[in-house]
């Protein structure tokens, strides 16, 4: 008999801790799926945030790669347009066609005679009035390439292309 | 019966099993040869299909003259292609890039009409204004890439030094062929996805390599002098109506080449249209006797080789017979006493006949080949002929008189003028060259010319200055009078040599070569200058290297001296 009620009294308390226990558990159970479904939405939502960050960092990138492309469209451009006009300046340069404009269309023709001027730099040094102008046989290039002819052709030029 | 049906109700999982094993076996196999034992081919076979591959091309190379000036370059123009499948009207189409292109419709509808064919040039390198006005019909089929074109702003100036390019853009001639590494650049590498379509998929672009532009080449030459040597010598092949013509203007000491003009000559930008005549750049590839002009070498190699004195007095008959054949003087019909330099400024055939007779075969040969004949001058330029010049050991028994004055040997101007500027350079050989730097990538200098040939010594320096004592009386007393300039001190040469008639013995009496070769300051010489003019005739008669040749030489000499600002050495200007 004393077995028995003891063994009811050991029921009685263990049910007791088996039902707290229980009810600890289900709150356990509960306060982790809490946590669970917080965390899983906070994941979710820091998920959302990086692909959006990364969509976001994606489209300021193809923007940026646009103004790159345009920049470097714009440089292509105009590195074509300065090429070009680096062409037409040779072909304007060309002594072929100044020696053709001068004799052509101004009207200059090869020189007679040629002066030169033979300058004695230590009676320059010392003295006044010692320029000698001195004669000899004629050639015909030195009127057409002397410095003074071809800057008086290019200005020529330049004022009839800029004027 | 009943034994028959348990076997088979107990075999036939096995069977199953062994089916499945089978079949897997099979599958794996399949796997294992697309997945490894094929699988390269298979990757390159889909990265066929879905990728589109570019060439990037570089952009070749600028050339200059001496001072910077633009010679050739390259600029973008646009070539339209097309693919026929996507083509659906044809006719169309052919009708409307004709009218454009001025092309010939029938030829263009028959390029369009092939669908099996996924690629066909339309036009190759047009301006890029015509190419906008096509895109901007929106053909289907119809597309755009970007080329290079190279462009000559001088057109014919320097046209044989310089070369031209193919469609491709390969150098074919010219420094163009000659540096065509350095000047045409890596091509770089592209590759974008398409689809099913063959539409290009945006955003998809790879880079494989970039392009490495082609580097720029300046050239020795200077294209003022080069201008007034061209229009120099165009000018007296007209008046004299000769056949071709050149004229290169050399620096003695450094080798580096001011000028080479030829005739006739083309237009860079057009020389498809050229024959091939024209092509021909004669300063290093035409062959011809030089007669007389030749004489010099021989003075110097009897006179280096220690044979003859410069002093020797020889007394010459009009003629003399060597080997069989008669060599008389053109002018002389008397006996004389000439020293060696009476015998070069007098251009005496029979004299200088005898001065070679006093050298062996073997000696006159080494000194010839030492002046460099029958070898290249090794001069950066393609196509350099060396001329025909035989081993003694196959002279005959009047090779060597003949060849003293420049008959029985062929020769091109450049190594004419190469072995003047020997003596020209104290003795020592200059090595030509065409090429001064080529300016790297960064614009940083890469290459400076090295030379080919190792510089040596040709003759000695005392014997040089008496040969160049010599030349100057040439200018001075002798042939080469109308090459005198005013101020100057010439030491030149004159040579008018007989055209030998083609397939057949002997020569003809009234077809000649007029050449002329001299360099100035005689002292220091700062510039040296051959002339050659093919086949003049005046109506006087008079066609000889003193008379035709010797005034284009005075004249260019004169045009550089000035240009250049080299001032005169002597006191005869009056």
């Amino acid at each position: 008999m004393i077995d028995t009620r003891a063994e009811l009294l050991l029921k009685k308390r263990s049910n007791k801790n088996i039902k707290t226990y229980l009810i600890k558990q289900e709150r356990v159970n509960v306060q982790g799926s809490v946590i669970s479904l917080t965390f899983f939405i906070a994941l979710i939502i820091l998920l959302g945030l990086l692909m959006f960050s990364v969509v976001l960092l994606n489209f300021q990138i193809a923007q940026n790669q646009l103004i790159i492309d345009d920049i470097k469209n714009e440089i292509n451009y105009q590195y074509e347009i300065k090429e070009r006009s680096s062409f037409k300046i040779s072909q304007l340069q060309s002594p072929k066609r100044i020696y053709e404009e001068a004799i052509v269309n101004l009207g200059m023709t090869d020189p007679d005679e040629i002066n030169y001027i033979k300058i004695d730099t230590y009676q320059v040094a010392n003295k006044e009035n010692t320029l000698e102008e001195t004669q000899i046989k004629p050639t015909e290039q030195e009127s057409i390439f002397s410095s003074k002819f071809m800057e008086d052709v290019y200005k020529t030029i330049l004022t009839l292309l800029f004027p | 019966m009943e034994i028959f049906r348990r076997v088979k109700s107990e075999f036939r999982p096995i069977l199953i099993f062994l089916v499945f094993i089978f079949s897997f076996l099979t599958l794996f196999n399949r796997l294992i040869n697309l997945q490894v034992l094929e699988a390269q081919e298979y990757v390159e076979f889909a990265n066929d299909q879905q990728n589109r591959n570019y060439n990037l091309f570089a952009q070749r190379g600028k050339i200059y003259d001496r001072n910077g000036k633009e010679l050739a370059l390259s600029l973008h123009q646009v070539t339209i292609f097309a693919n026929p499948y996507f083509i659906k009207d044809q006719l169309n189409t052919a009708i409307k890039l004709g009218e454009i292109l001025n092309m010939d419709v029938e030829k263009l509808k028959e390029k369009l009409s092939k669908p099996d064919c996924g690629f066909v040039y339309i036009a190759r390198k047009i301006s890029p204004e015509l190419a906008d006005r096509i895109m901007d019909l929106n053909l289907d089929g119809i597309y755009s890439a970007r080329e290079d074109k190279r462009f000559y702003p001088k057109d014919s100036q320097a046209c044989h030094l310089i070369g031209f390019v193919g469609l491709d853009n390969n150098g074919l001639a010219g420094v163009e062929l000659e540096y065509e590494k350095q000047l045409h650049g890596i091509d770089g590498k592209m590759s974008v996805k398409q689809d099913g379509l063959g539409r290009v998929i945006p955003g998809t672009y790879t880079l494989k390599s970039d392009p490495v532009d082609g580097y720029d080449l300046h050239l020795t030459i200077d294209e003022n002098i080069q201008f007034y040597a061209e229009s120099r010598l165009k000018k007296a092949i007209k008046k004299t109506k000769a056949i071709r013509g050149s004229v290169i203007i050399m620096e003695p000491h450094t080798g580096e080449i001011l000028a080479m003009a030829n005739y006739p000559d083309f237009d860079l930008n057009e020389f498809d249209k050229s024959g091939n005549d024209s092509l021909k750049n004669i300063a290093i590839s035409h062959n011809y006797e030089p007669g007389s002009i030749l004489k010099f070498v021989t003075v110097a190699s009897v006179i280096d080789s220690g044979a003859v004195s410069k002093d020797a007095i020889f007394h010459l008959p009009p003629t003399i017979k060597v080997g069989g054949k008669i060599i008389s003087e053109p002018f002389r019909h008397v006996v004389k006493d000439y020293s060696v330099a009476d015998i070069l400024i007098n251009s005496a055939n029979v004299g200088t006949v005898i001065l070679s007779q006093q050298m062996t075969n073997e000696v006159y040969y080494n000194y010839l080949f030492r002046f460099g004949f029958g070898q290249p001058t090794g001069i950066d330029l393609p196509g350099e002929e060396i001329g025909v010049f035989n081993h003694y050991s196959q002279w005959s028994g009047s090779s060597k008189a003949t060849i003293s004055f420049g008959q029985g040997i062929s020769i091109t101007p450049i190594q004419l003028l190469r072995a003047m500027c020997i003596i020209a350079n104290d003795g020592i050989d200059p090595n030509p060259h065409i090429v001064k730097r080529i300016y790297g990538e960064n614009g940083d200098i890469d290459y400076f010319p090295q030379p080919r040939i190792v510089e040596k010594r040709v003759i000695s320096y005392e014997n040089a200055e008496t040969i160049k004592s010599m030349l100057v009386r040439v200018v001075e007393e002798g042939t080469g009078k109308n090459a005198q300039i005013p101020g100057y001190e010439i030491a030149g040469k004159t040579g008018t040599a007989q055209k030998p008639i083609e397939g057949e013995r002997g020569y003809y009496t009234d077809k000649s070569i007029c050449s002329f070769m001299g360099f100035t300051p005689a002292d220091d010489p700062v510039l040296a200058c051959v002339v050659m003019i093919d086949e003049p005739s005046t109506e006087d008669g008079r066609v000889w290297g003193s008379t035709i040749a010797a005034p284009v030489f005075k004249d260019v000499m004169s045009f550089t001296l000035n240009y250049l600002r080299i001032p005169p050495s002597t006191t005869d200007i009056e």
